[in-house]
């Protein structure tokens, strides 16, 4: 397979152009909060002025690879499992030693996921855009609840501050942010005092003691490493409520 | 080796969840079992009820790897049913769909999960790392049956534009040349795939398998044909309920499905290979004879060839039907409800899925009946490792469970989609 063209697709033309925002929304509509993030993706796309692409990944596995491709950064917006209060907003770039594989990740096609993917991604040397994750902490993954009311206004905060959220991404994409590798990322992990689990199909909690071998994916920063890097944007996590997401650049 | 128990509580690399348990006693196998602990899913009870025309949709929520093949057993069982047959395009457009599925969930099975079995690898990153272009050709093989089914289908998981009759929409036909510029190159990397599986190493163990498949006067089968096997059984698909029986046994929340009066039977690309090779492309048969195959494969590892002969084969046949493709003057035969009873079976990747629906007049189901090809399996995998684990007890315990995995990938299990309604027995004494 050609590696992803995103170096020469990007090139020259980075300074005249806008950056491609892509907004990858993951999850299962029939459990309960676990559909948050196509939620966010549905309702952007009642007021879509064209300035990103939207896209929704309701079976998230390997296909997630296919929208690796011709955006500058991606955004996948997902349910995720962490402890925080319900309701909370984590925005993680991505590779991130705080991102647990699902568990089954890597035995059966059922179990992958954003991490599985983007471990093969790195494990194939594929460059990818800079990736990002807003995890929406869940309380619920009961089928034909209703979605929790902390997840639901945390989903309509996330869709009100969209346009800063979105510019805030594109100015770090060029803003040459220095990517954590493999080893480090590795290492973090073995500190990381607590983690998210992203869920991508809708099964994580039952699986969330998983495979911690393959759990985090590494450095694939690529073109967007063309200058020397200065500073980690360290992850952000916003309460219920916190009207101050998603924070400046 | 004396008294010794293999377990396996979480089997990796299949669909689903299932686990194995093998206890051997004084260098003897005292108990075989292929354990599917998933929960029962109630597909068939919760079509009680909904109409024919939704039957394809929500068959099509059992599996997200092979949902054309719950969508084409369903259809032709409505349309047994209400007496209509779809000919023409929309059938050959019934079969480029099926080819869609067969070159994803065949690929998939073939690089992500049984190849890092033959090569030494716990998973399918592992071996990125040391195999990227044996990867990426497999990734990228996969996509162009995502493409055939989002194209025919509307979105590739789970595909919503088939239907009783038909689909609700056909392509023109310029929107299936790009389809067939990538299929140009899936084919030649098919045929790469066919050379690249038949280098791995294979464990000798040949079966005297009952192989059980559809079998058509004409074509390589997917979705028309008779029930045949190796060893005298040749039946229309209506009479499929009397010569097989579903059987609940207490390990595993599948079905045991046997053939009455002879048990464990084999379906699947195995069984489809060796019953139908003279149905082949020539292409396909040749890639076959060039692979070390003969028109006879005994031997269950070898399935990967199989498989991947059945993929070179989807990629040539799915060529075919664009090349000759002439959009129909409607989307769908139109069809009156009536109280009947329709039957169906297809030959998902996997194998045989039979669908049998008890309708009413105005065509509301009033019973379902689903067999998918993994619970057919069942019986045959434990065979498999009753007559497989004697010949290699010598073994080191870790390698021996592996094989018995590998054993059990063989059949690329879909446990997911064998989950089904569970009977309750319950014993008092």
């Amino acid at each position: 397979m050609n590696k992803p063209a995103i170096e020469d697709e990007r090139g020259t033309e980075r300074s005249t152009r806008p950056g491609r925002l892509r907004v990858v929304g993951c999850g299962n509509p029939y459990a309960g909060d676990d559909g948050a993030g196509l939620e966010i993706v549905r309702r952007l796309r009642e007021n879509w002025d064209g300035s990103c692409e939207l896209l929704d990944r309701p079976q998230a596995g390997l296909e997630l690879l296919d929208c690796m491709q011709g955006a500058d950064v991606i955004l996948f917006v997902d349910a995720v499992s962490s402890g925080a209060p319900p309701g909370t907003l984590h925005l993680v770039p991505l590779p991130s030693p705080d991102l647990e594989a699902r568990g089954l990740g890597a035995l059966s096609s059922h179990g992958w996921g954003l991490t599985e993917a983007l471990s093969l991604m790195s494990a194939l040397e594929w460059q990818a855009p800079r990736l990002f994750l807003l995890g929406v902490e869940i309380e619920t993954l009961a089928p034909d609840k209703p979605r929790s009311e902390a997840v639901e206004a945390a989903i309509q905060t996330v869709v009100d501050s969209f346009a800063r959220l979105s510019a805030l991404l594109l100015v770090l994409c060029f803003r040459k942010e220095r990517h954590m590798d493999h080893r480090e990322c590795h290492a973090e992990r073995s500190e990381a005092s607590s983690s998210l689990t992203a869920d991508s199909c809708g099964e994580t909690l039952r699986f969330a003691q998983g495979d911690k071998a393959i759990s985090c994916a590494s450095s694939f920063g690529g073109p967007t490493l063309d200058a020397p890097a200065h500073g980690t944007f360290a992850p952000r996590h916003f309460p219920p409520g916190d009207k101050s997401f998603p924070g400046g650049s | 080796m004396k008294g010794k128990t293999i377990k396996v509580d979480y089997l990796a690399r299949v669909e689903g969840e299932g686990a194995l348990y093998l206890r051997i006693k004084a260098d003897r196998v005292a108990a075989v079992q292929f354990k599917i602990f998933e929960p029962p899913r109630f597909f068939e009870a919760f079509l009680r009820g909904r109409n024919s025309t939704e039957a394809p949709d929500i068959t099509a929520r059992i599996c997200g790897i092979c949902p054309i093949a719950y969508q084409m057993s369903s259809v032709h069982a409505m349309e047994d049913a209400y007496g209509i047959k779809v000919e023409g395009p929309l059938r050959a457009l019934r079969r480029l769909i099926y080819c869609g599925e067969w070159i994803e969930s065949h690929v998939l099975h073939v690089y992500m999960l049984h190849a890092p079995d033959f090569l030494g690898y716990p998973d399918a990153i592992r071996m990125a790392k040391d195999h990227p272009e044996a990867v990426e050709r497999g990734l990228k093989l996969k996509k162009v049956g995502n493409d055939i089914v989002t194209l025919l289908g509307g979105r590739e998981i789970h595909p919503i534009n088939v239907r009783v009759g038909g689909f609700y929409r056909v392509p023109a036909r310029r929107e299936l040349e790009p389809l067939a510029e990538k299929l140009k190159w899936a084919r030649d990397a098919a045929l790469e795939t066919v050379r690249w599986a038949a280098t791995l190493p294979f464990p000798e163990f040949e079966q005297d398998y009952e192989f059980v498949a559809l079998r058509h006067p004409d074509e390589y089968p997917f979705n028309e044909g008779r029930l045949v096997s190796n060893k005298g059984l040749n039946i229309p698909v209506r009479e499929y309920e009397n010569h097989f029986v579903e059987e609940h046994v207490e390990h595993s929340n599948a079905l045991h499905s046997v053939l009455k009066d002879r048990g464990a039977y084999h379906t699947g690309p195995l069984a489809r290979y060796n019953l139908n090779f003279d149905r082949l492309s020539p292409l396909a048969q040749e890639a076959a004879r060039a692979a070390g195959l003969g028109p006879k494969c005994l031997n269950p590892f070898q399935s990967i060839v199989v498989r991947s002969v059945e993929t070179l084969y989807a990629c040539d046949e799915a060529l075919r039907i664009i090349g000759e493709y002439e959009p129909p003057e409607a989307p769908a035969v139109p069809f009156e409800p009536r109280a009947s009873t329709g039957c169906g079976c297809t030959e998902a990747p996997r194998g045989i899925l039979y669908h049998r629906y008890r309708l009413d007049k105005e065509g509301v189901i009033l019973d379902a009946k689903i067999v998918p090809p993994t619970s057919q399996n069942q019986k045959c995998i434990e065979s498999d490792l009753w007559e497989f684990v004697p010949k290699y007890l010598d073994l080191p315990h870790a390698q021996l469970q592996h094989r018995c995995e590998q054993l059990i990938r063989n059949y690329d299990p879909c446990i997911s989609c064998a989950t089904h309604f569970l009977k309750l027995k319950v014993d008092r004494e």
